[in-house]
């Protein structure tokens, strides 16, 4: 799809959400139901019973279980060299039409991967057209990361392969043809340089002839040696109490990934710069309620997006500052709890927006220092 | 009710009724049956009332919930179609027509025809808003699938949405 229909889509999506129908949830009933619930399991804990666990297992949660976890790590780790992204390793050969979308760096929670990634994409000018994709991740040098879980929270396991340029290599799923998790998939774990690993999953849908070769093809071809990565935004001035642990740059419109760029820095502050100037509903609580320097703008302190206090302690409020319009560029600032008194001495978020050069949507003209 | 319980009911009842419509909406695109939205939200908000004291000190209340939400209804794809019967006692109402009837209609179907795992990528990556990491963390898979899944998703919608209107009069 295009940007234009991309954004048909998201209009289609919000016009069929906003349509008007009666809500016939009782939230009382969902109270009494989960009193009962608790208590269920309360009596089942006292108890001590294995059938305590299987009912705990049932109720799926945010924060927990099996397949939530792509692949294990025990903390998230700050970016090394933060004031330039250097990419570890590059694609050598892709097959005609296929364009590199996206490269991240870092690890932007613990149930993301740590390390590099970059996805290329074939884009079908039709909408019947093949979808066609490579995935390659670098990890962070050392021995090989945990195998992590497959689609479904399946766990992965080492099945033996070739081997890619003479180094070791091993599939994460039984390998192609049509033995993966969906016909046409075939990921595949190799050694890139000395206690440098990486993973290649090709997507090629509709399956091709040989899926194998393909991926194979492209896995020797890898380069493990990248480019410094540009973005479309300059910090100057960023406080030090912010050190970056995920950065991305998504550069092709018309791909399932999008157009934008975003910082994520510890401690809790965000920066998206995109085309598309949208919240997290698709409604107008985003829509603007000011103007900084000419632009129209965002600014809300949380309390505006109707967050509650919870049973004990208040939430963290979000600040957020989005403006829109900036060299044909929209940008998102977010910061929770202690990243808005990290930001005092630049004046907060306005003051922080006011050291972002903006360099718009081309890139020949972007920076490779986005932070300074 | 002890004091406790009675700050967690006051707390609760207070969010969720200021995002119920919001929840409403993630669910009716997920489901695309506003009954059976209506049946999802109540078992989310159920799940959301025994989680509630870690979910209310969660640093995204709302992302908590659409988690919460997105999983109850691909649970819901592993039961058996009988299971997710619900007996109404009233017909329901017909729904406001949409701001364009043909287009909604149009999406709806081609909604329709993706698989639910398709379907979910495609509310939170597009309704929501997502991220491709955000989305996979919800859906319990790895990034690289949800951009394939997304990828093959719009190429279906794609060629769905261009089908319908050559044929549309």
């Amino acid at each position: 799809m295009n940007p234009i229909e991309l954004d048909e889509l998201r209009q289609g999506l919000r016009d069929l959400a906003d349509q008007p129908r009666p809500i016939r949830t009782d939230i009382a009933a969902a109270r009494v139901r989960g009193r009962r619930v608790i208590r269920t399991r309360r009596t089942l804990a006292a108890g001590g019973t294995a059938l305590a666990l299987g009912a705990v297992a049932v109720l799926a949660i945010p924060g927990g279980g099996p397949g939530k976890s792509v692949r294990p790590a025990s903390r998230v780790t700050e970016l090394r060299a933060h004031h330039r992204f250097v990419a570890p390793a590059s694609f050598g050969w892709l097959p005609s039409g296929w364009r590199v979308i996206d490269q991240t760096f870092g690890q932007e929670d613990l149930s993301s991967t740590d390390g590099y990634a970059v996805s290329a994409q074939s884009l079908p000018q039709r909408g019947d057209g093949p979808v066609r994709q490579a995935i390659l991740t670098v990890f962070r040098p050392g021995k090989e990361p945990p195998m992590g879980y497959m689609r479904g929270g399946i766990p992965a396991k080492a099945i033996a392969a070739e081997t890619v340029n003479g180094r070791p290599a091993h599939w994460l799923q039984p390998p192609p043809p049509g033995a993966g998790t969906a016909a046409g998939e075939a990921r595949l774990r190799f050694e890139l340089a000395p206690r440098q690993w990486a993973e290649l999953e090709v997507d090629d849908d509709p399956p091709g002839d040989d899926v194998k070769s393909l991926l194979y093809r492209i896995a020797r071809g890898i380069q493990p040696r990248g480019a410094v990565t540009a973005f479309p935004v300059e910090i100057d001035g960023l406080p030090t109490a912010f050190t970056p642990i995920f950065a991305s740059v998504d550069t092709e419109t018309s791909s399932s990934v999008g157009w934008s760029t975003r910082f994520a820095l510890k401690p809790s502050l965000n920066i998206t710069v995109s085309l598309h100037a949208r919240n997290d509903h698709g409604t107008p609580i985003f829509a603007a309620n000011t103007t900084i320097d000419g632009h129209p703008a965002y600014y809300g302190d949380g309390t505006a997006r109707g967050v509650v206090r919870g049973a004990g302690k208040p939430l963290p409020q979000s600040q957020y500052l989005c403006v829109y319009g900036v060299r044909a560029l929209n940008v998102c600032l977010e910061a929770q709890g202690p990243a808005q008194a990290a930001l005092k001495p630049v004046g907060g978020l306005q003051g922080l927006f006011r050291q972002i050069k903006i360099f718009g949507p081309t890139r020949s003209q972007w920076s490779t220092r986005p932070l300074g | 009710m002890t004091v406790s319980s009675e700050g967690q009911d006051e707390g609760y009842t207070a969010y969720v009724t200021a995002r119920l419509g919001w929840l409403h909406k993630v669910a009716v695109l997920l489901c695309q049956d506003p009954q059976r939205a209506d049946d999802l939200v109540q078992t989310a908000l159920t799940r959301l009332y025994v989680h509630w004291r870690k979910a209310s000190a969660a640093d995204n209340l709302d992302g908590y919930t659409r988690t919460i939400l997105v999983r109850v209804f691909l649970a819901e794809q592993r039961t058996t179609w009988w299971q997710r019967i619900v007996p109404v006692r009233d017909l329901p109402e017909s729904p406001a027509p949409a701001v364009d009837p043909a287009a909604a209609l149009d999406l709806r179907a081609a909604l329709a025809l993706l698989g639910p795992r398709q379907r979910a990528v495609v509310v939170l990556r597009y309704y929501s808003d997502l991220s491709i990491e955000q989305t996979a963390e919800i859906l319990g898979c790895s990034p690289g699938t949800v951009k394939s899944q997304a990828a093959r998703a719009l190429a279906t919608l794609r060629s769905t949405l261009i089908r319908e209107r050559e044929v549309r009069p």
